[in-house]
């Protein structure tokens, strides 16, 4: 059976959407605190020459 | 770019980075060993587990009376602040955060409930908040210094697309508590003067229902947000896959349609149907029939909707056999 290719945008979302996790609306209050995510860095550093 | 000649030093200075890394490392330790550290500490966890704040003494004192508060920070200043003013540029050992006008440090973590200490900056000129924000989450916060107001948002009555908020201005000065106990209350705070410093503590629940936005002036529903940082992970790594023209992604993309909430089911449908057809329809036909699924009656439209598009597809009864794809990368 030759199977057609469809076209995602042709296919429909769900009636209610979410945005994704920590999108908040243009009319949000003062301050950008609705939704704090911390991100952590892990720094690996490499001894130079002269101190292995 | 600038980088300051103190940095560029320490940059080449391994012997100082690692003696600031120490003196770091040896403050926290010294800090998470207090006994009333670890009182908090334990008492965190039994609260991230799910027991009531009211039940846990020692944390809920903490968010009633402010010189307990203050003595917590008291405490941290005493650890840390000699360390920083030795070695300016030590990497913070606790998570930090900071946006313009508003910076938070976590104390503590347990699971799903973090205690942190939160500073809000004074902002001339700050529009009145037009929305009200609601998360799932309780919250509970107690203002160490400074001056300032809080709007507390109540949703009195929520319908699917609008709300009722009911909305409340008070004033906020060193000893002020604020408690969200549930979804069904959000705050803005507003008018601060200078700086106000908070204590906060947040739980979250397992399994947290979307955040909503509604408009103040007329109760509508302008914003949602996925609550799950998880689901939303996936949601954006189907769009990345999809984009790609990834194929051999169907099967995790057919596993995906299977659980979880309804939106990242359907939207991995989606991306599965439009990278390997066979497979997406044998799937959404699966969906169609099954009356106890909740996208059944979604699924059942858009399989007629494709059926009219592409007939050939209404002889489509069969599984469909399919071949694991080659990884393309």
């Amino acid at each position: 059976m030759n199977f057609p290719k469809i076209d995602l945008a042709s296919l429909p979302a769900m009636d209610e959407l979410s945005g994704i996790y920590g999108s908040v609306s243009s009319l949000g209050g003062t301050y950008d605190d609705k939704v704090v995510s911390i991100m952590v860095y892990v720094y690996e550093t490499v001894p130079p020459q002269n101190l292995i | 770019m600038r980088i300051d000649p103190t940095l560029k030093a320490l940059c080449s200075d391994p012997a100082a980075q690692r003696r600031a890394e120490h003196a770091m490392r040896n403050a926290l330790v010294a800090w998470q060993n207090l006994p009333h550290h670890q009182q908090i500490q334990a008492d965190l966890a039994r609260y991230a587990a799910g027991q009531a704040l009211a039940d846990l003494p020692g944390l809920h004192q903490l968010l009633q009376s402010r010189p307990c508060a203050a003595g917590m920070a008291q405490q941290w200043m005493d650890h840390f602040l000699p360390v920083l003013q030795d070695h300016p540029f030590a990497q913070f050992p606790l998570r930090h955060s900071y946006s313009p006008g508003f910076a938070t440090l976590h104390l503590a973590l347990a699971g799903s409930a973090v205690l942190s200490l939160v500073c809000y900056e004074e902002k001339p000129g700050a529009q009145p908040p037009q929305g009200a924000h609601f998360a799932d989450r309780e919250q509970h916060e107690i203002v160490l210094a400074g001056a300032g107001q809080v709007q507390i948002y109540h949703l009195a009555q929520e319908l699917p697309a609008s709300a009722r908020v009911d909305c409340q201005t008070m004033d906020l000065a060193a000893g002020s508590m604020i408690a969200l106990p549930s979804r069904q209350y959000g705050r803005d705070i507003t008018g601060v003067k200078g700086r106000l410093l908070m204590l906060q503590l947040q739980r979250l629940p397992d399994d947290p229902r979307p955040a909503r936005d509604y408009r103040l002036a007329d109760g509508a529903m302008i914003h949602q947000a996925c609550a799950s940082k998880s689901e939303s992970q996936c949601e954006m790594a189907l769009a990345v896959l999809g984009a790609l023209g990834r194929a051999d992604a169907v099967p995790t993309m057919l596993e995906l349609a299977g659980q979880g909430t309804t939106q990242l089911r359907w939207e991995a449908l989606r991306h599965a149907l439009a990278l390997d057809c066979a497979a997406g329809f044998d799937r959404l036909a699966g969906i169609a029939s099954d009356d106890s699924d909740p996208l059944s009656s979604h699924a059942a439209q858009v399989r007629q909707q494709l059926i009219r598009a592409y007939p050939q597809l209404a002889q489509s009864t069969q599984p469909a056999q399919r071949k694991d794809m080659p990884c393309p990368a």
